[in-house]
């Protein structure tokens, strides 16, 4: 049984977790408390000592993550909720912290708290959470992306990230300090999380950090060179794209 | 029979011309031997990087790129050039031309500042023969000749022999089958009796084109006297790739019996020397020749064993080849599933490397097995298919002859020129006056062409701008359409929600509200771009029929179908294409029916278009609109958005309506866009 509290301003949708966790998670999760302000529940998290919250983003004019950020428990697991918060889903992607989107529906929850179950490993939730911070207080470069790779999660800052290379289901990132990491991811999902950060996919195969671009040499598809001193082909069809973007800057 | 004649190539600045695995193996045994970083492990990566390029060509770069970065901090510009040659020589093996020509542009760079006239003459070469396998014939030739006055400067004979002997090749693939056997005759008249090799080398090539020119005994002649040099001489590889060419001489000449002797001959030499790719291709061609002999289980005893070899090598054309063969020795045996299934394959191979012909062949084959099992329609489209790719060849050969009488007209107006400017010198000598006047002219001359040139690129300009704004417009109005498609699936979604709650049925509205959300959330985010992939866009429809379904207690199923040949991830469309017609299905359709509703979604190619089909099994169009006289908001915004994409004016009709016995039909025409 794990002990939990509820923080969301809107009481129809603590309504609609408190009815969901009832009749779908009765037997894992025990419903302590729920609290509708950040101070409210900065109090309530320090009498009940809760192992887990299932946190707003949007509170009141502020954010769940203030309470996070000011209360000190370490132990402390948080399953964020959100209903169309675009930002706050790129950052929980890119940190691979829990979250739900509402209206949440019954298996998904079910799903999020085994998840949580299975995998108490303490630092690596300490970790998520670090960079989930860090990625909200970062400008653009700075952002940290979690890869999942064989020895767990390993975090890099994606302006450490030089390029990525597909295999299969698998993805290779090659950074910048020479390390290259297998990651058991298809390289479509980074695809989507890099492109808004001057990323792009110049090939079938190819994902590069256009700021390691150091020279583009014209040809049929033509091919660039990295400052890794890799070469790689830029593919007929996405030339001039990948050109209008280098032209165009950020 | 396409590629089963060799043609001889000289690719310049070889370590040695047969590299195979042992060679690699011991390169590779010395160099970890030799760690020290000096000259002499620079030239063990060179040799390595060259060895690689027949055996893995993508090891073989990456060993040149070890041998440029040792080779930059040794400051060894000779050897620095070499590995940039390599990488080239690599990179071309790996059908990576622009990467190619960039390694050996910098070879050539290096040779240059380095005033190393004959690495020059050498780099110039091979870039000829990148352009060359560009098909770019003209920028082939014109390195050539740099190469040429090089190695004349330099009295270097070795050097103008081989640069005929390839202008010769160039002018065959022009099919100036006069000018490449004038070249040839040249070179050979060199060579004889000082290197057999490079003789038998020139005698293939004049095999080769008298073949060309259908002179089958002058071809034999040539084919024969290079087989003879080769073997006197001990070139076990020479006299193999010779064996294979006569094998093929023999067989189009109408003599299988003889061919099949050449080709094991060849076979057992290549057998014995280990070379993968020259196994493989005698290997098909004995299997060919049996099949042409109506032996069927010969040939596809022969043919499998040739494909399990190419498929070992990185020669992705010829294993699709010997697919296509297999797969019709397979149709011949009444296999037709086999020949189905791997025929599937090889023409998505053939696609992704942009092969004509393979295509060309494969669909042929495939509208004979479509045949056999009775699709007669398909088996049409497959024969028409084959035809299209068949004639558009027979129109690139024509473009190389328009080219070539190109480059003969460039060349008889320099040559003009040429005559002009000495005639106009003499003139110099007898009238300085004259000598004003003529500058005078030509200044003018230049003016005007100024102006002309001026006038003519605004005339560009304003083209290429309005041009510009076209496109635009077309993305404005493609935006606004896009925005329009949203509020229009929310609210009939919503209606259905407040159906559940007017039934008092607070349950089903709640699992249908999550699961709608689900659906919109990601309908939103695939709305920003205007264009996504197939295999994303489906992804959306199955979650929405998904819903549909539930809401209706499962009254109806669906199947959604694509066509082996197309690839999903790599397909683009504009999202949520069939969207409206499969929700025209479920709400006008298929309501209210007594049978179990069927709802068929097919993705095809036709004619070079991506065809989707949505079918379903409801009452018609009549009797539909005479059941409620609704219409679907969605389809003419989808038609508009189409037309955008289809570049279509005026009435072409992309989306076409087809009532059926029990059902409707609509086929929705969109052009193929690839993502890659």
């Amino acid at each position: 049984m794990i002990n939990a509290i509820i923080v969301d301003d809107e009481a129809h949708c603590v309504e609609r977790l408190q009815m969901l966790l009832a009749t779908h998670c009765g037997e894992k999760v025990r419903l302590l408390d729920s609290c509708s302000s950040i101070v409210q529940a900065e109090q309530r998290i320090l009498q009940l000592a809760p192992e887990l919250v299932f946190l707003d983003v949007q509170l009141e004019g502020r954010t769940g993550f203030e309470l996070l950020q000011k209360i000190n428990a370490p132990s402390l697991r948080v399953i964020f909720t959100t209903a169309y918060e675009q930002y706050a889903v790129t950052a929980f992607r890119f940190s691979a912290v829990d979250y739900l989107l509402k209206p949440v529906g019954p298996s998904e929850l079910v799903n999020s708290v085994d998840k949580l179950i299975s995998s108490l490993d303490q630092q690596e939730a300490a970790l998520k959470y670090e960079a989930l911070f860090h990625n909200l207080q970062a400008g653009a470069g700075g952002k940290k992306i979690a890869l999942p790779t064989q020895e767990g999660l390993e975090f890099v800052n994606i302006n450490e990230v030089v390029r990525c290379q597909a295999s299969g289901n698998y993805t290779q990132f090659f950074l910048s300090d020479g390390r290259h990491l297998m990651v058991s991811r298809t390289m479509k999902e980074f695809e989507e999380l890099l492109e808004k950060h001057n990323f792009f996919r110049v090939h079938y195969s190819h994902l590069v950090n256009l700021d390691y671009v150091k020279k583009y040499n014209r040809g049929k598809g033509g091919y660039v060179l990295l400052a890794d001193n890799s070469e790689l082909e830029v593919s007929v069809r996405r030339k001039e794209a990948f050109l209008k973007k280098m032209a165009g800057g950020r | 029979m396409i590629r089963s004649v060799l043609l001889i190539v000289t690719i310049l600045f070889a370590g040695s011309a047969v590299a195979q695995k042992p060679l690699v193996d011991s390169l590779t045994g010395a160099l970890e031997r030799h760690r020290a970083e000096d000259t002499l492990r620079l030239h063990l990566l060179n040799e390595l990087s060259f060895a690689y390029y027949q055996v893995d060509p993508a090891q073989g770069a990456a060993i040149a790129g070890q041998a440029i970065e040792l080779a930059g901090r040794l400051r060894h510009p000779a050897m620095l050039a070499a590995a940039y040659n390599n990488k080239g020589t690599n990179h071309w093996a790996m059908g990576e031309d622009s990467l190619a020509r960039g390694a050996t542009e910098r070879a050539l760079n290096i040779h240059l500042e380095a005033g190393n006239k004959l690495g020059a003459a050498k780099a110039l070469n091979n870039l000829a023969l990148s352009y060359y396998n560009m098909s770019d014939f003209r920028k082939a030739l014109e390195y050539h000749q740099e190469a040429l006055s090089l190695f004349t400067g330099l009295e270097h004979y070795a050097g103008i022999a081989n640069t005929y002997s390839n202008m010769g090749v160039v002018y065959l693939a022009l099919s100036d089958y006069p000018q490449a056997l004038k070249y040839f005759l040249d070179v050979a008249r060199q060579w004889r009796g000082k290197d057999s090799a490079a003789t038998a080398n020139t005698l293939v090539n004049i095999g080769l084109v008298y073949k060309n020119m259908k002179d089958y005994p002058r071809a034999l002649q040539y084919a024969g006297e290079a087989l003879s040099l080769y073997a006197s001489a001990g070139n076990r590889q020479g006299e193999a790739n010779a064996c294979g060419n006569l094998g093929t001489l023999y067989n189009e000449h109408g003599d299988p019996q003889t061919a099949l002797q050449y080709y094991k001959r060849g076979l057992a030499l290549n057998t014995s020397i280990g070379n993968k790719r020259r196994i493989a291709s005698d290997l098909v061609n004995i299997g060919t020749v049996y099949q042409g002999m109506n032996d069927n289980s010969m040939a596809h005893d022969y043919l499998e064993r040739g494909l399990r070899l190419y498929e070992q090598t990185n020669d992705r054309e010829n294993t699709v080849y010997a697919m296509i063969k297999l797969a019709e020795t397979n149709i011949d045996l009444g296999n037709t599933a086999g020949a189905r299934s791997s025929l599937q394959k090889a023409i998505q191979l053939a696609s992704e490397a942009s092969s004509v012909q393979n295509q060309s062949f494969a669909w042929e084959a495939m509208s004979k097995v479509l045949q056999q099992s009775g699709q007669y329609n398909e088996a049409l489209q497959a024969y028409k298919r084959h035809i299209a790719l068949r004639d558009s060849i027979f129109n690139s050969a024509k473009a190389r002859s328009v080219m070539h009488m190109q480059i003969q007209f460039e060349f008889e107006k320099k040559e003009a020129l040429l005559k002009a400017a000495h005639e106009r010198d003499n003139a110099l000598a007898r009238a300085e006056a004259r000598r004003r006047k003529a500058i005078e002219i030509a200044v003018l001359t230049g003016l005007l062409l100024l102006i002309a040139a001026a006038a003519g690129g605004y005339a560009l300009y304003r083209k290429r701008r309005d041009a510009e704004m076209r496109v635009k417009m077309a993305d404005t109005e493609m935006k606004a359409l896009r925005a329009q498609m949203n509020p229009h699936f929310i609210f009939n979604s919503l209606n259905a929600i407040s159906a559940f709650i007017s039934r008092n049925e607070p349950l089903q509205a709640d699992d249908y509200l999550v699961r709608f959300s689900a659906v919109i959330r990601t309908i939103l985010e695939n709305s920003e771009f205007k264009e996504i992939t197939l295999s994303e866009d489906l992804q959306v429809l199955e979650h929405y029929m998904k819903l549909e379904r539930t809401r209706l207690n499962g009254a109806f199923d669906y199947t959604v179908r694509i066509d082996g040949t197309i690839d999903p991830h790599n397909t683009l469309v504009p999202p949520l294409l069939l969207q409206p017609f499969v929700e025209n299905s479920i709400w006008h359709g298929l309501s209210g029916i007594d049978r179990q509703g069927r709802i068929l979604i097919d993705i095809s190619l036709q004619n070079g278009g991506l065809v989707c089909v949505v079918e379903d099994n409801g009452r018609g169009r009549q009797s539909r609109q005479a059941a409620n006289g609704r219409k679907s908001m969605g389809i003419p915004i989808t038609r508009s958005r189409v037309r955008i994409w289809n570049n279509s004016r005026g009435k072409a009709d992309n989306i076409i309506f087809t009532d059926l016995e029990q059902g409707t039909k609509v086929m929705v025409t969109i052009q193929l866009k690839h993502k890659f």
